[in-house]
């Protein structure tokens, strides 16, 4: 994914597709975060 | 005074100055998080001229192409499995392997053993970039390129030093009385333990709460 953002965000200088790509994989990763600490966690 | 009124941050004429630097403090890490992530997301909303010449303000036309592209496109979810793919298997097989390798340096005393650890950990002191053009090498001799494993094992590998160190002493600090022969003992631990770290939901997979306290009260070290 990493290599995927720089590709476009620096190589290609693509830099707003490469915003769009981080902040999407930011919002997946809050969205896991929250559910693994709401379902998982639960009962620490 | 009361205690409950000792703890409010104001004084009673207003802001106390502690208060104040304290907020002014908050501000400033407010602002050093939420500054780039803003221009960030409002990035994905500017075409690159804007974003050239407007990095931080509001876009003057939003465009929505960016995130309709993405969320519409194969390959973005595609490359999004393939990492989720990548990072299961590598903390699973870490897990596994580190926690068996971890329970033996614990509780297990064997000739060499000292010097084995040591080794092991001096993959600490080893970079992964440094070694990426042999670990191509290799990985391309073994037929594991373009495959998940190509990638997992190394990972694996780099891993396994920290991970050792880390759950060994986890391992030290369990106690261990049991009447199953110490193979088993050792099996069941290592492996339940790997399984809990996992927070898996089902309880009958983790290491309980009641088996951890019904092997208590022998040391250690007069067990193994």
């Amino acid at each position: 994914m990493v290599s995927f953002l720089y590709t476009f965000g620096i190589t290609r200088m693509r830099v707003g597709f490469g915003s769009a790509v981080g902040v999407i994989l930011f919002v997946i990763c809050v969205i896991f975060a929250i559910s693994y600490k709401r379902w998982v966690m639960r009962n620490e | 005074m009361s205690e409950e009124s000792q703890t409010i941050p104001f004084s009673e004429d207003g802001f106390s100055r502690v208060a104040a630097m304290k907020i002014l403090f908050l501000a400033a890490v407010f602002l050093f998080v939420m500054v780039p992530l803003a221009a960030t997301v409002l990035g994905g909303f500017k075409s690159l001229g804007e974003l050239r010449t407007n990095p931080f303000g509001l876009p003057q036309a939003w465009e929505l192409e960016h995130y309709a592209s993405i969320l519409g496109s194969g390959r973005y979810w595609r490359l999004l499995g393939n990492s989720l793919v990548i990072a299961t298997l590598t903390v699973v097989l870490t897990l596994i392997v580190a926690s068996m390798a971890a329970f033996v340096f614990a509780h297990i005393r064997f000739f060499g053993s000292e010097m084995l650890l040591s080794y092991l950990t001096m993959g600490l002191l080893f970079p992964a970039a440094t070694a990426i053009l042999p670990i191509f090498i290799k990985v391309r001799d073994l037929g594991l390129l373009d495959t998940y494993l190509g990638v997992v094992l190394p990972q694996v590998a780099f891993a396994l030093a920290m991970s050792i160190l880390l759950l060994r002493r986890f391992f030290k600090d369990l106690r261990m009385k049991s009447s199953k022969p110490r193979w088993w003992t050792a099996a069941h631990t290592s492996f339940s333990t790997a399984i809990s770290l996992f927070r898996c939901p089902f309880p009958s997979w983790r290491l309980s709460a009641r088996s951890s306290s019904s092997i208590a009260g022998i040391p250690t070290s007069s067990r193994w």
